[in-house]
């Protein structure tokens, strides 16, 4: 059973009124659902009205959602050619804890079309509206159904049942107090976003290979993809136009390595926030610095322009013993009394360290991360910690003990010399950005479970809507200062 | 029957990148593949009905006929149909487009973690997706490692 949900004629007639008038033209998206009777958008069952949402059963609300977000993309994309979203409710991988929520991706992709680059993959919808026509109008069903629709979407049915997410349904308000529940007005947002082109589409990361230009094979010879345009690694210094398939298989998983070059994103990059920095100060010659922290969940809250006192180290831990990890010895408490430890990561909990230092008297403490990368976000919980903690790279903890032995002579006998810390941010560096301001996609190391390539990076601030984590303070704005969807999509030809 | 089968064949030499999908996936996890009963890889074959021309499960006939094959070209099938594949679409343009498959959708999911926050990440293929959730991982920024 198939419905269609479309705007009125009165809307159509504004929009032609609009395109005559010369002004810009919105998209029109259409609905298509696939749920048969008394299911998924037909699921009859009563509900209340809720944050919003004005449907009075349980499909009508899961439509209006649907059509709510529809509206949002259509307000920020240009097309003459109607974007077709076909939609089904499905029973998907469910556990009590956890569940797939849904799923949707461009459901055609196109090359040698014109007004597209040549030899290049891209998502139907785009690949129509920069064509001006419907590609695949008038194409014979392929079997499937909706063989010409330009983003297929599905979710979970039974999100919030037993044995799926129990008690955690999908929450259909549309002001964002989803409370224990998911929202679906911003897992939807992300979603069509991929299918309306925020994807490296063609590209399989696992290999690097591309498909072939008969659609038959991912291939070393296959198309590129539009993304891949601006995408460059600055480990390799290329962008992945100019990559073998093995280069951008490693590029895929070069962590903080690939940035995003696109025109309109640069444009709009400047509203990732300043970088936070750990500021050393010391009156030795070249110990004083900046280095990018992390925060951690337990302990005071930290903020830029937060003194945080005099640097100490403790001693090496002995073999297999992890540093900090057990309560200081008498020398380790005269070191770092009044004075903010420095750790290593590694053998137990950042809140173990954290409290042992406090309870010899330290003020603050700084995890110097025990492997290559960023400085780590610090999990954990103890509420009786009161000093503030944060993180450091491997890398620089290491600078930040030189600057303490750096800046001993420059005291007194009495008085040796210090390094002092406090918290600040660099303008130069945004959060989520490489070197040159250029924000940076996400590629996690092959340890690190994640979506690569295809999203932003988890490091940017504030949140943006494509990172791979829906996080609970996103809206609905997708341009700068709020984010950068509009602009990367925009790159693209949107 | 011996039509249909062809026309199924044909269904599975034009889904490569279903089948290069799955042998990944094959790679990742050779236990479960390996170990997989071969009547759970006969249900999953879709053929192309010679009279509708829908796409349809194979009938017990052709399920026979597939066994009768040897087991690389059985195999081959079984993977190649797990799936259906991108299909061929040529545009009066000149233009060439290919409809693609459930499992290059992005995949958003969501993990209860042990404190009882919700986790909700997004993954480019369905198996990502699913180590994830089996993983209980954490890639969000809301799950921190605490060590």
């Amino acid at each position: 059973m198939q419905k269609t949900f479309k705007k009125t004629l009165l809307r159509s007639a504004v929009l032609a009124a609009l395109c005559g008038a010369g002004l810009a033209q919105a998209a029109t998206i259409v609905i298509q659902s696939r749920d048969p009777a008394g299911v998924g958008f037909n699921d009859p069952t009563p509900v209340a009205p809720v944050g919003g949402n004005p449907g009075t059963t349980l499909g009508e609300q899961r439509m209006y959602v649907y059509r709510y977000v529809a509206d949002v993309w259509e307000k920020a994309l240009d097309s003459n050619v109607t974007i077709t979203v076909n939609a089904g409710w499905q029973a998907l991988t469910c556990t009590s804890s956890s569940a797939t929520l849904g799923s949707a991706s461009p459901w055609n992709l196109w090359h040698d079309f014109t007004g597209g680059d040549p030899g290049t993959w891209y998502p139907q919808a785009l690949a129509n509206k920069l064509s001006g026509v419907n590609l695949s109008e008038g194409m014979p069903d392929d079997g499937s159904g909706y063989a010409g629709v330009d983003i297929k979407t599905q979710f979970n049915v039974n999100l919030g049942q037993p044995g799926c997410l129990d008690g955690s349904p999908f929450y259909l308000g549309l002001d964002g107090n989803f409370g224990t529940g998911v929202n679906f007005v911003e897992t939807l947002l992300h979603e069509l976003g991929h299918g309306l082109g925020f994807t490296v589409l063609s590209v399989q990361t696992s290999t690097g290979k591309r498909i072939s230009a008969d659609g038959s094979v991912y291939a070393d010879d296959g198309l590129p993809s539009i993304w891949e345009r601006y995408m460059f690694d600055n480990t390799a210094g290329k962008s992945w136009l100019n990559m073998t398939s093995a280069e951008r298989k490693a590029s895929a998983i070069n962590p903080l390595g690939l940035a995003w070059t696109g025109p309109n994103v640069l444009a709009g990059a400047g509203m990732l926030a300043a970088t936070p920095v750990l500021k050393v100060a010391s009156s030795a010659p070249g110990a004083s610095g900046q280095y990018p922290y992390g925060t951690a969940s337990f302990g005071p809250a930290v903020s830029s322009g937060q003194g945080l006192g005099a640097l100490a180290t403790i001693a090496a831990p002995a073999a297999g013993q992890g540093q900090g990890c057990t309560a200081f010895s008498a020398a380790d408490t005269a070191a770092v009394s009044g004075k903010v430890a420095i750790i290593d990561r590694g053998v137990c909990g950042f809140a173990v360290k954290a409290k042992n230092a406090q309870n010899a008297g330290a003020i603050g403490v700084i995890i110097a991360n025990n492997v290559a990368g960023a400085a780590p976000g610090l999990g954990g919980s103890d509420p009786t910690i009161t000093i503030p903690t944060v993180s450091v790279s491997q890398a620089d903890g290491v600078k930040l003990r030189s600057a303490i032995t750096a800046s001993i002579p420059y005291g007194t006998r009495s008085k040796p010399g210090v390094a002092t810390g406090s918290l600040s941010s660099d303008p130069s560096r945004r959060a989520g950005a490489d070197a040159l301001g250029r924000p940076l996609l996400y590629t996690p190391n092959p340890l690190v479970p994640g979506s690569s390539v295809s999203h932003w990076d988890v490091s940017a601030s504030p949140n943006l809507l494509m990172e791979p984590n829906i996080s609970p303070d996103l809206g609905l704005v997708l341009v700068p200062p709020k984010d950068l969807t509009k602009p990367l999509l925009k790159d693209l030809g949107w | 029957m011996i039509t249909r089968i062809s026309l199924g064949l044909a269904i599975a030499a034009a889904l490569p990148l279903a089948a290069q999908a799955h042998e990944a996936a094959a790679a990742a996890t050779p236990d479960s593949t390996a170990a997989a009963p071969a009547a759970a890889q006969e249900s999953l074959v879709i053929v192309r009905d010679a009279d509708t021309g829908k796409l349809r499960p194979a009938t017990a006939e052709e399920h026979a006929a597939l066994k009768a094959l040897p087991a690389s070209g059985k195999a081959r099938v079984a993977l190649r149909a797990m799936a259906i594949g991108p299909q061929l679409k040529r545009h009066s343009s000149g233009a060439v487009g290919i409809r693609v498959t459930d499992d290059m959708a992005s995949q958003s999911v969501v993990v209860r973690g042990a404190d009882g926050k919700l986790i909700e990440a997004c993954f480019a293929s369905k198996e990502e997706a699913e180590n994830f959730m089996k993983s209980g991982a954490t890639a969000a920024k809301t799950a921190l490692p605490t060590e």
